[in-house]
């Protein structure tokens, strides 16, 4: 018995010493910014570290529906609203709840909005296993910088300068028609959701509450991705969790998509078109809400007002050579 | 639904790594507490039931494959055994002039029910693992001969793990009708002998009488074990995560557009291919045995550092141990000892000496052993060209041998001499390196193609542009490799020359035996070739 | 015992058959000289060899091998 003791002793200040050793390593490596070079991937969500403190009102979560469909520069043209899409290609839940975290550590949103379509994506109990130390052992996540790791940073605090000027969206100008025969089609069923899915739906709702967010699905019109079956089953889960629940595929009037116009992809994701028709229901949607500010005038979100410039400069131009190639 | 739909649902390979966080951090840790709270009468129950689960979570409904095996080998055991208690009782009662006959009658049906048992496992197996290939061969037979026949080709179910517990199913049933083993009485400790989860993926096969007393004999975990056990799987996670698994892009990349590089490129990705094969077999073997061994269990070793090998035929004894341990026993002897083969034996021994004589029944079994071995890993024509390759190195050798050694006296050269020696190794792992090149290809033709291309071709022409751009692989990546690689050698030589590094690290005090564990963990961590822009990569032995 | 050196040194000469104890472990005696071994003994002793006395237990040393072959004779 007294071995044991001794023995479980030394086994836990191994452990101990082990965590030391890779709490320092993980200070050495976490990225000082979050530029392309220092985060590699998804450099466009990760724009929100970039984002003064405490100026996001909304976030939008979730995979390349929502880059594709959500336009936070319109929003803020309309209404002085701040939003952001903090969206990646193919994104799990696994990638979507360490963006919600990672941002809550410098914002504070008001409205949270999870676009429904990666609830229904499975992943394996392995990506869990291996993606719940990105949080916490930031290590395991950035070990790869290795290659190409300058020791000056040693010694620096992360300091985020890169910028994103469309907030996390991504400008489609291509469209290819959508088959809509069967979208929507009446259906008793609803989808399954995984247990592990649905533990980090849970988690996100949960730390919303206390945060004093408002979480609302979203899904966001797709004749690819989305039918009854999944409908129903986002139905029960906003009741469960007393969350708002917006199908934007069965607002045909208030979201009025022609699948021959405002697709990228044959109704896979939207294109410019159609991201303006989603993003007005939005914009009207969060003003009805009202309890967002209006911060148009306010000097310190001056910079918004220069990256819209920006941004509807580039897109008139684009629109006007469209209008000449049709009339001519 | 729930439990099955995340553990199972497309994670099915997860779990068959033993470096699978999935494994590691849940299953393992899972076991080993469970193992521990038990009492000693409850524990061999606890590796069952894990390894039962471990089955099913890896290979689902199959698991009945592995049991139907487990029980129709019990019942074949208790068969055989009948016969041999009745003979015992006859044989005590005769005379002893008529003892002699008996005994043949009771052992001529002791050898049908043998038959009937290896026939059946050995036919279950090759109609699961070869009957694709079978019928594709049949086709293209069929299309050379303008029948207007297409066969169907079958996909069959191919339970994990099957060509290793199949042959440990035949040997143990063999073993009994030799007498060398009594015939198990308790089907779940057979059970436990066959399923053992560490080994059941990949090995190494045992028999009967080296690991199923010990298992069900299973004792509480030993501080030293657990020591012992957990630095052993951090040496083989070291060499598959660090090692073979940076290799696997580029090796696939190489083999996967052949055409598009010179030959000295298909050689690098050859000997690359060399590397990341002994680095990921001999990486989870030490992960097998680093387990077993927190069990308190001691498996037969695989691996006994074969690229010090002095010729192909020491190399098969140093590589893949148990298999070619199971083929000398099962195949190799049994077949020179017949009485046919005996007396060719004699009679060529008479003729050719002792040298040569042998040679001729030996070389039929070898002919036998290698035909199987190279079956065994597959059912394409390139891995049976491996093991007749084989079979042809192995017999050069031995009839130049003699040869050599001639030469060496006329010419006054000391054959023993180091630097001899080194050449010997050096061209041993080269013969290796074409092998496995066969091996790599997809398929035997292409086989041929690039070892031509590698002699007629042989030119590293823009190497540096195709590792950079087309193979993503930078300085860096080659840097670690060679730097692990070198560990690992002088972990090896130091082992060659006698030393054991595990005890000589234990011997030392704690500050340097922990930090020796904090440096592999970190090494681990930070240099393994996993998580972002790294694709895992399966244990390759499992689909063998 | 003599013998049974002489027919050792016969088919693999410079051994030192008398004290090594790892015939096979070393790697002393490959598969083939076994299988002449085999032949030899038998004639020699008038014994059969089956397979399943072919483990390295049984021929890792003259000693080991004399006393199998004791053995065997023993049985018929």
């Amino acid at each position: 018995m007294k071995g044991f003791l001794k023995n479980s002793l030394k086994g836990v200040i191994f452990v101990v010493g082990l965590s030391v050793l890779i709490a320092i390593s993980s200070l050495a490596i976490i990225p000082r910014n979050n530029r392309e070079e220092d985060w590699k991937h998804d450099v466009q969500a990760h724009g929100i570290l970039a984002e003064p403190e405490n100026t996001i009102d909304v976030l939008f979560l979730g995979d390349s529906e929502v880059y594709s469909s959500i336009n936070p520069l319109r929003i803020w043209q309309n209404y002085g609203y701040t939003s952001y899409c903090c969206s990646s290609s193919k994104q799990r839940l696994w990638y979507t709840i360490e963006f919600f975290f990672m941002t809550l550590s410098s914002q504070q949103p008001k409205i949270v909005f999870m676009e429904t379509n990666n609830i229904f994506k499975f992943f394996p109990l392995e990506e869990t296993m291996l993606h719940a130390a990105d949080l916490p052992i930031p290590l395991i996540k950035y070990h790869d910088r290795w290659k190409n790791y300058n020791f000056e940073e040693l010694f620096r605090t992360p300091d985020y300068t890169h910028i994103e000027n469309r907030k996390g969206y991504r400008l489609y100008k291509e469209s290819d028609p959508a088959d809509v025969e069967g979208y929507m089609e009446e259906d008793e069923d609803s989808a399954y959701i995984s247990l592990t899915n649905m533990t980090y739906i849970k988690i996100i709702a949960d730390t919303c509450r206390e945060n004093g967010a408002k979480l609302v699905f979203l899904s966001t019109p797709s004749t690819k991705n989305w039918n009854m079956k999944k409908h129903n089953r986002i139905v029960q889960l906003s009741e469960e969790l007393g969350a708002d629940y917006i199908d934007m595929n069965l607002l045909l009037e208030e979201v009025p998509i022609d699948w021959n116009k405002d697709t990228r992809d044959m109704g896979d994701h939207m294109n410019y078109f159609g991201a303006e028709k989603v993003t007005a229901y939005l914009g009207k949607y969060l003003s009805e809400t009202g309890i967002l500010t209006n911060h148009k005038d306010d000097p310190e979100y001056a910079g918004w007002n220069r990256c819209l410039k920006t941004f509807t400069d580039d897109v008139d131009k684009w629109l006007s050579t469209l209008k000449a190639d049709e009339a001519g | 639904m729930d439990l099955s739909s995340i553990l199972l649902a497309g994670s099915a390979s997860a779990m068959t790594s033993f470096f699978s966080l999935t494994f590691l951090f849940l299953f393992l840790p899972a076991c080993l507490i469970l193992y521990a709270a038990v009492p000693k009468a409850a524990k061999k129950y606890i590796l069952l039931a894990a390894s039962l689960i471990f089955f099913w979570l890896v290979s689902g409904f199959l698991i009945i494959y592995l049991l139907l095996t487990v029980l129709s080998v019990f019942l074949f055991g208790k068969w055989l055994d009948k016969i041999q208690k009745q003979m015992k009782a006859e044989l005590s009662k005769t005379e002893k002039e008529k003892r002699k006959e008996l005994k043949q009658q009771y052992v001529s049906r002791q050898r049908k029910v043998l038959l009937l048992a290896v026939l059946l496992h050995i036919g279950l197996l090759l109609v699961l693992k070869y009957s694709g290939f079978f019928t594709q061969n049949l086709n293209s037979l069929l299309w050379l001969l303008n029948a207007p026949i297409e066969l169907e080709i079958p996909r069959l179910f191919m339970p994990i793990g099957i060509s290793f517990f199949t042959l440990q199913a035949v040997s143990y049933i063999t073993d009994v009708y030799h007498g060398l083993i009594k015939a198990d009485t308790n089907i779940l400790r057979l059970t436990l002998f066959m399923s053992f989860f560490p080994q059941i993926v990949e090995g190494p096969i045992c028999r009967y009488s080296q690991t199923a007393d010990q298992l069900w004999n299973a004792e509480q975990i030993k501080y030293k074990n657990l020591t012992y056990g957990l630095q052993r799987i951090l040496f083989g996670m070291m060499k598959k995560i660090v090692i073979a698994d940076r290799l696997d892009p580029m090796v696939k990349a190489i083999f996967d557009t052949p055409n598009s590089y010179h030959g000295g490129i298909i050689f690098l990705g050859a000997v690359c291919y060399t590397i990341q094969l002994y680095m990921d077999f001999s990486g989870s073997m030490d992960a097998v045995m680093g387990i077993a061994e927190i069990f308190g269990i001691k498996m037969p070793e695989n691996f006994q550092r074969p690229f010090f090998s002095i010729s192909i035929s020491e190399f098969w004894k140093r590589w893949h141990i148990t298999l070619g341990t199971w083929f000398k026993d099962y195949i190799f002897y049994p077949v020179t000892s017949t009485k046919k083969m005996k007396n060719v034996t004699s009679n060529a021994r008479k003729k050719l000496g002792n040298h040569y004589g042998p040679l001729v029944a030996g070389g039929v079994a070898l002919f036998c052993v290698w035909f199987c071995n190279g079956l065994w890993h597959g059912s394409d024509w390139n891995y049976i060209f491996f093991g007749l390759y084989h079979f042809v190195m192995i017999l050069t050798g031995n009839m130049v041998t003699p040869l050599a050694s001639k030469f060496f006296k006329k010419v006054g050269l000391d054959p023993n001499c180091s630097s001899y020696k080194v050449f010997r190794i050096i061209r041993t792992a080269l013969f290796v390196v074409i092998g496995e090149l066969f091996f790599r290809s997809p398929g035997m033709v292409r086989g041929f193609e690039l070892f031509g291309r590698m002699v007629s071709d042989f030119s590293f022409m823009g190497l540096n542009d195709i590792l950079l751009k087309k193979l993503s692989i930078d300085i860096q990546d080659f840097i670690i490799i060679a730097v692990t690689l070198a560990f690992v050698f002088i972990v090896s030589l130091l082992n060659e020359k006698g030393v054991c590094v595990r005890d000589q690290i234990a011997k030392r005090n704690i500050v340097i035996r922990w930090a020796v564990f904090y440096a592999l963990i970190m090494f681990i961590i930070i240099f393994g070739a996993y998580g972002f822009g790294y694709i895992p990569v399966d244990p390759m032995y499992a689909n063998f | 015992m003599d013998r049974l050196i002489e027919i050792l040194e016969d088919i693999k000469p410079d051994v030192d058959y008398a004290n090594c104890e790892t015939l096979i472990d070393s790697h002393i005696l490959e598969s083939l000289d076994i299988i002449s071994l085999i032949a030899e003994l038998e004639d020699e002793y008038d014994i059969t060899i089956p397979a399943i006395e072919i483990i390295p237990d049984n021929f890792n040393s003259a000693e080991r091998m004399m006393k199998m072959i004791e053995r065997l004779q023993e049985e018929y």
